[in-house]
């Protein structure tokens, strides 16, 4: 060819203007990468989006399906039980999150003005909860809650309880389960709430003392707005990851007794692949869908009007 | 020492002893001969060590295999998560190709989606495939992972436009610019990100249920979690074994790399 070619120009005879010719090319480099990552989101999780939908309008189970309209969503606000399990995991969202939310920000600030080798230590102390497999830890306290041989009930003991059957009714499970996921799950929050509390110049504190302003103020006026943005992204993200709990129901409680300790999530899972009525699942999995979108857009809402 | 650092030291103290607790008393009861562990009072220190239980762990069940399988699935899925999602972020980020701004919106979108929703159909999906099982009908759903694209996206953004034109006058293809340039540039959030999918795929409970049902392929969450799931008396010692190992490794390499760790979650959750 021998045509002069340096990285501005694009090679010629490609028939259009250079210009055009070189901004096309660095277009089609950019679809060439994107493209594992777009046809990874639209074959694993687009297609089985629609799929959901679709499945969720059908009797599907083993074998062959037919479509049977809203039937499989009007049969699930008449199912006692899929209401309990909703009621729930709305339950489990809202004693859990507050809790993980003061928990987690009362320790950053009591972590505060602590020397940084007690502050590293501690950081990782809370942390490493977080770190090990919900399974692991969900197993441990499986054991301490155990009625018989569980440390728990060793220890209500000593003060002159009878055994308690922690995991044995509703209520006591809920909340055995509730301290569980708080257990792991006020690490992250934790590490957040540090560093933005960290973020904060030191001279907004210096300059509210030397105008009078005692630690209680200066805490109310400075350190909480400055961190609202990461109390929000705490609460948004802390809220979901509770709406989709599912582990501490498999292997606490199994839903038991009688169904009374499901959550959205197991309940899917046991509708699926205990019942293989995999229409039904999707439906319950498309009304979960909907909560999670609804209550974070709310959530979103209503915390920035604050702000 | 006045008393409110006494106050906050105590309170501190004793929420670091509640939290880090179970995980001593699992470590504990894992060398607990089997009728220590349910000894009235508990023994807070094992009077008596043994290792009866490690051995049955790794001699009764396939302990090794599950721990293979979850090391293999983690790391061949985090390479691939920051290989696509390194080249989606720079796209993104860098290259203004029609339909950039709605298909970053689609991943964004993707992001909020909670996996539950996608669980019936991918298990159907790759069942169909025949793909049950196997470490390929188990990984490829996890690869596409969209906070990696954003967390890379954002990052890339730092990067000054004229490094890119000064690299191309030199004569570097597109290719060599996203190896030799960009990679480099973007190692802090490629760490932060190879810790939060390892750890994501890890902790992927019900994924792995799901799919991996014979024993020889189960994770090691899965398969620890299975020696809890006798029908009689389960065996404690077994199971706070099997969760010491899956829990031990994760620990120390947490407490080797703390510092970039938790830099790299403060880095990634800046939203």
């Amino acid at each position: 060819m021998g045509t002069h070619n340096t990285a501005w120009q694009p090679r010629a005879g490609t028939g259009l203007p250079p210009s055009l010719s070189r901004k096309w090319k660095s277009h089609l480099w950019g679809y060439f990468f994107i493209l594992p990552n777009l046809l990874l989101i639209i074959l694993f999780f687009l297609y089985p989006l629609f799929e959901a939908f679709r499945l969720s309008f059908t009797d599907a189970s083993i074998g062959p399906s037919s479509y049977i309209g809203l039937d499989n969503y009007v049969r699930l606000f008449g199912d006692e039980t899929f209401l309990r399990s909703l009621k729930n995991t709305l339950l489990f969202a809202v004693i859990i999150v507050p809790v993980i939310i003061v928990v987690s920000f009362s320790l950053a600030a009591l972590m505060q003005n602590i020397g940084n080798g007690a502050k590293s230590l501690f950081r990782i102390l809370f942390y490493v909860p977080t770190i090990c497999t919900p399974v692991v830890l969900t197993m441990v306290w499986s054991w301490m809650y155990n009625t018989n041989t569980g440390l728990l009930n060793y220890l209500t003991g000593l003060i002159g309880f009878q055994p308690i059957e922690w995991l044995g009714s509703p209520s006591t499970a809920i909340a055995a389960m509730c301290v569980v996921v708080i257990s792991w799950s006020i690490g992250q929050p934790l590490i957040l709430y540090l560093s933005s509390m960290d973020a904060i110049p030191k001279e907004y504190y210096e300059a509210a003392q030397i105008d009078g302003a005692r630690s209680f103020q200066r805490f109310r006026h400075i350190t909480l707005p400055m961190v609202a943005h990461t109390s929000l992204f705490v609460i948004i993200t802390t809220t979901i990851s509770v709406f989709q709990i599912f582990v501490v129901i498999k292997l606490l409680t199994a839903g038991g007794p009688f169904y009374s300790t499901e959550t959205l999530v197991y309940t899917i899972y046991r509708t699926a692949f205990g019942s293989t009525q995999f229409g039904l699942a999707a439906a319950q999995s498309i009304v979960l869908f909907l909560i999670i979108m609804v209550v974070s857009i709310v959530q979103l809402r209503f915390f920035k009007a604050d702000h | 020492m006045d008393v409110v650092r006494i106050l906050k030291y105590t309170v501190l103290i004793l929420g670091a002893i509640l939290v880090v607790f179970p995980l001593y008393w699992m470590i504990t009861g894992s060398f607990k001969p089997a009728l220590s562990l349910w000894s009235v009072p508990p023994e807070w220190f094992p009077e008596q060590f043994t290792r009866k239980h490690y051995r049955e762990l790794f001699d009764q069940n396939p302990a090794w295999r599950w721990a293979w399988n979850s090391v293999f699935t983690g790391i061949v899925s985090v390479f691939f998560i920051l290989l696509f999602s390194a080249m989606a972020g720079y796209a993104y980020a860098k290259k203004k190709f029609p339909g950039h701004t709605l298909l970053f919106f689609l991943v964004i979108a993707t992001m909020m989606m909670p996996s539950q929703v996608t669980l019936i159909p991918l298990y159907q999906f790759v069942s169909r495939l025949g793909l049950l099982d196997t470490y390929t009908g188990f990984i490829v759903p996890l690869l596409a992972f969209p906070f990696g694209v954003f967390l890379i996206r954002q990052f890339v953004r730092y990067i000054p436009d004229e490094i890119h034109q000064a690299a191309s006058i030199d004569g570097a293809g597109e290719l060599q610019i996203f190896v030799r340039m960009v990679v480099p540039l973007i190692l802090p959030a490629l760490g932060a990100l190879a810790i939060f999918s390892f750890m994501h795929i890890w902790n992927d409970f019900i994924w792995q249920l799901v799919v991996l049902q014979r024993g020889t392929m189960k994770t090691l969450p899965l398969g620890v979690a299975s020696l809890i799931e006798q029908d009689f008396s389960i065996n404690y010692g077994l199971a706070m074994a099997g969760g010491t190992i899956a829990a031990v490794p994760l620990i120390l390499f947490f407490l080797l790399f703390q510092k970039s760790f938790i830099r790299g979650i403060a880095l990634g959750t800046e939203k």
